[in-house]
């Protein structure tokens, strides 16, 4: 047996980028912008406090097991705990797990921490954590993680300290899903019993217990005094208040009301020019990805060289600086900030990213539209970014004889459409991050899909999909996904314009925090709240 | 009369399940679909997920028998749990109304007791200063959207108030004193553009009533200007402006979504809005019984407001 210390996705950012992020990143911001955060942990941290997090949704339930929205992870991420979880390095450490081994390619053995309790008294056991994976791929559940635990065989547990998992199959992403705090939170069976779901009710073993849940208005978590981590949280409480009006949010941290909130609007720096006692917090990494999709189910899409025409039509670097301000960068579906799979380099590292429109001409030609084409690209309003993305697309397509025509679709119709293909032309949406490159690739790129994203077929992605999923070694894996994201911009059965990321705002009073990269659209993967202390 | 209120409510029966079928029939229209907005693009959808949770929530079944399938639950008292939170339709309305009914009420409440005076003074004093002045506030309040308003109240107040609470709710039942007071932001913003529409209707209301032949013979009979003015000429000149006022207060009691929005209040517009987005059917459903019933409620509240104004408005 081979104790591991698997650090399965080892966040190896590169050292250059985030010194550059944190101190040369104030030119990007404009010149009476306020100062950025150093991380610099100088004063020791206070005990007390509320800190007040303005949110622009309400959380649609706080089951962990059932919510498919971020702002229910929000929430529920400091309320519940994991067997693991990432450190702000991106390492994947124990959380309820004391240490864990690998028996072979298809067993897994975690030890639990002893004495850890839930918010509501009980002891943590074993069983517990049993009982969150089969409540997970329970169909009355209806959970939108049970395709990800699929691959669990059986669950059981020697003692009330062990859990064995043994799997059907080796399935490389299994630490790395155990470690994403939405995909396999440990929830109480007691409680989960007593009322039906955990929609508006809460008892985890996390550093906050939930106290209050008003929707459209306010939830309110205290301190848990029991948590495992010695002297952890710092604050009294933490209150998330939901406040949908951006320009109230930015009005409200002005008047120091709240403490901290994002913000996806590239023009935030000015917003808040002259805002005394607000430091904007600039993302570690880029995470949140657009993609566009071509109809592949009939022509023109079907054509490779067209497919290939718009890919070196637009032009990504000035997409880059024009609509997010510079603060993106170029990627494919694994996006950079997923380091080592993500790819890293500028538009000349991938076949067919660099802007080329006498290229795009003369494929274009070649598949037998000498005079141009017409197409559709389908954007939602909801997201105006997108917008704005889609706008500069249609005039650089122009230059390269696409004529495109944006169609404007509600939100709900637009990503119903995406995902099954039942648009004209192209569509685009926000993407978000996933935890484990298997994640990010898998269900939209292989055929047997039902979301493959623009309906193509391609044995050799398939392929890679297979060998990326099953592969334990970590260097075969990066290698397999490098392949992957070569042929994928080789063949252009995806457009992904950019990486981006949601900015960060807090009061200057605000010490400690932290959190991880892995952005989806408008918030953290993980905000660290826990060490967060006020200086107040 | 009493007959003819009973009437008015018992067409409620009817009128609802029409609006309820109507309100069936168009969520059902909208493309889109609950199950890809529930899990997301995040859930792999994988198909067996996708179907499991749309015989959960029954989705499987034919139209008709879906509707009949609520109707049914509704009749024994139960407006069913939201299909997307699993949240309780009845608690979700029973949190909400109330924000809605209490913003409306105070949004009106500001917008008479501004517009009325101001329109009365602007007509008595028709040509004058004041009557030019409250025409630019008329103008101002018209064209600016409350929205740009709440917000400009909400950026002031954090620039140079910040201690003023403009944002966020406190229910009426957990301390009245509060909840009015963070309240009165927002019900400004919503009642200062509805007293300024007011102010211009009993305006001309107004200069039409003070033309008539028995404001001259009260005049003449030696009733002092005041008297003239509140007793005999406002009482008439308040119909039209009463029925325009009950549209305004009808839309208030829809729910004001924007400045919902704006001020962070936990209203039905911002519930009924979320709940179209995702395609919510029970919300959406239990929302319009109870904006039906309310805006049913408040006409014939209004046509009996006419026979208080006026006795010779009988209803039989």
């Amino acid at each position: 047996m081979k104790e591991t210390r698997e650090r399965a996705i080892r966040g190896e950012r590169r050292l250059a980028r985030r010194a550059f992020l944190w101190t040369g990143g104030l030119t990007l911001l404009g010149l009476a912008a306020p100062p950025l955060v150093r991380p610099v942990i100088a004063q020791s941290p206070k005990r007390g406090g509320t800190l007040v997090v303005a949110a622009d949704v309400s959380p649609p339930g706080l089951d962990p097991q059932k919510s498919a929205a971020a702002h229910s992870w929000m929430v529920a991420e400091h309320v519940y705990s994991n067997l693991l979880r990432r450190d702000a390095q991106m390492h994947i450490v124990g959380d309820l797990a004391e240490s864990w081994q690998v028996v072979n390619d298809t067993a897994y053995v975690f030890r639990l921490r002893k004495g850890v309790t839930w918010h509501h008294g009980r002891e943590l056991v074993a069983e517990d954590v049993k009982y969150s994976f089969e409540r997970m791929l329970d169909e009355k559940t209806a959970s939108p993680w049970r395709s990800n635990w699929q691959v669990i065989d059986s669950i059981e547990t020697p003692d009330r300290a062990t859990v064995r998992f043994v799997l059907k199959r080796p399935f490389a992403p299994l630490l790395s899903y155990l470690a994403t705090p939405h995909y396999s939170a440990i929830v109480p069976r007691d409680i989960v019993e007593k009322h039906g779901d955990l929609q508006k009710t809460a008892s985890g073993t996390g550093p906050f217990a939930l106290e209050r849940f008003v929707p459209d208005n306010t939830v309110i978590l205290k301190r848990n005094p029991g948590y495992f981590e010695p002297g952890l949280p710092y604050l009294d409480a933490l209150e998330y208040r939901i406040i949908p009006d951006e320009a109230a949010r930015l009005a409200a941290l002005r008047a120091g009301t709240v403490h901290y909130l994002w913000s996806v609007d590239p023009l935030i720096d000015r917003q808040l020019q002259g805002a005394r006692g607000v430091v904007l917090r600039e993302p570690d990494g880029y995470c949140a990805q657009h993609g566009m999709a071509f109809n592949q189910t009939r022509p023109p899409f079907t054509d490779v060289r067209v497919r290939r025409a718009v890919s070196v039509g637009i032009n990504r670097r000035v997409i880059i600086a024009s609509v997010l301000r510079g603060r993106g960068s170029i990627t494919t579906k694994i996006p950079p900030c997923d380091a080592p799979f993500g790819y890293s380099g500028d538009e000349n590292g991938l076949p067919y990213y660099a802007n080329d429109p006498a290229l795009a001409r003369r494929l274009l030609a070649e598949a037998g539209f000498a005079n141009g084409l017409d197409t559709t690209l389908e954007v939602s309003p909801r997201f105006p970014q997108t917008i704005r993305t889609a706008e500069v697309m249609k005039e650089q397509l122009a230059a390269a004889g696409i004529r495109v025509t944006l169609k404007q679709v509600e939100w709900g119709a637009a990503l119903k459409n995406f995902v099954r293909t039942e648009y004209e032309g192209m569509s685009m949406i926000p993407l978000v991050w996933q935890p484990d490159p298997d994640a990010h690739a898998y269900d939209i790129f292989h055929s047997g899909s039902n979301i493959n994203l623009g309906k193509f077929k391609d044995p050799q992605v398939d392929e890679l999909l297979e060998r990326g999923r099953t592969t334990m070694e970590r260097d075969k894996r990066v290698a397999i996904y490098r392949d992957l994201q070569r042929h994928m911009a080789d063949q252009a059965y995806l457009i992904f314009p950019y990486a981006s990321g949601a900015t960060e705002v807090l009061r200057e009073t605000v010490k400690g925090y932290l959190s991880i990269s892995g952005a989806q659209p408008g918030s953290r993967s993980r905000l660290f709240f826990k060490q967060t202390w006020l200086d107040r | 009369m009493t007959t003819y209120i009973a009437k008015r409510v018992l067409l409620l029966i009817p009128t609802l399940l029409g609006v309820s079928v109507v309100t069936f029939l168009l969520i059902h229209l909208i493309p889109g679909d609950l199950v890809t907005i529930l899990l997301g693009i995040t859930a792999s959808q994988n198909e067996q997920t996708r179907q499991a949770l749309i015989q959960a929530i029954h989705l499987d079944r034919p139209l008709g028998v879906q509707y009949v399938l609520w109707l049914g639950r509704v009749l024994e008292g139960d407006l069913g749990h939201s299909l997307v939170t699993g949240f309780s339709v009845a608690d979700e309305l029973a949190r909400s109304y109330p924000v809605t009914l209490q913003l409306a009420l105070m949004a009106m409440a500001i917008a008479l007791a501004v517009g009325i005076p101001m329109g009365v003074l602007a007509a008595t004093r028709a040509g004058r200063t004041l009557d030019a002045s409250t025409r630019v506030f008329s103008l101002l309040f018209i064209s600016a959207p409350a929205f740009f308003i709440g917000t400009i109240v909400i950026i002031g107040g954090a620039r140079y108030a910040p201690w003023l609470p403009t944002l966020g709710h406190v229910p009426f039942s957990e301390s009245p004193a509060r909840s009015v007071g963070t309240m009165l932001p927002a019900a400004a913003s919503l009642g200062l553009a509805i007293s300024a529409i007011i102010a211009r209707f009993t305006r001309s209301s107004m200069l039409e009533v003070l033309r008539q032949d028995y404001v001259r013979t009260a005049r003449a009979k030696g009733v002092a200007d005041p008297g003239v003015v509140y007793k005999h000429a406002l009482r008439n000149a308040l119909i039209p402006v009463v029925a325009m006022a009950g549209t305004q207060f009808l839309y208030l009691i829809g729910g004001a979504v924007i400045i919902e929005e704006v001020f962070a209040l936990p209203g039905m517009g911002r519930l009924v809005v979320n709940a179209i987005y995702q395609r919510d059917y029970t919300t959406i459903q239990g929302a319009v019984l109870v904006l039906t019933s309310a805006a049913v409620l408040v006409n014939l509240a209004l046509d009996l407001l006419y026979h208080v104004i006026d006795r010779r408005i009988v209803y039989a």
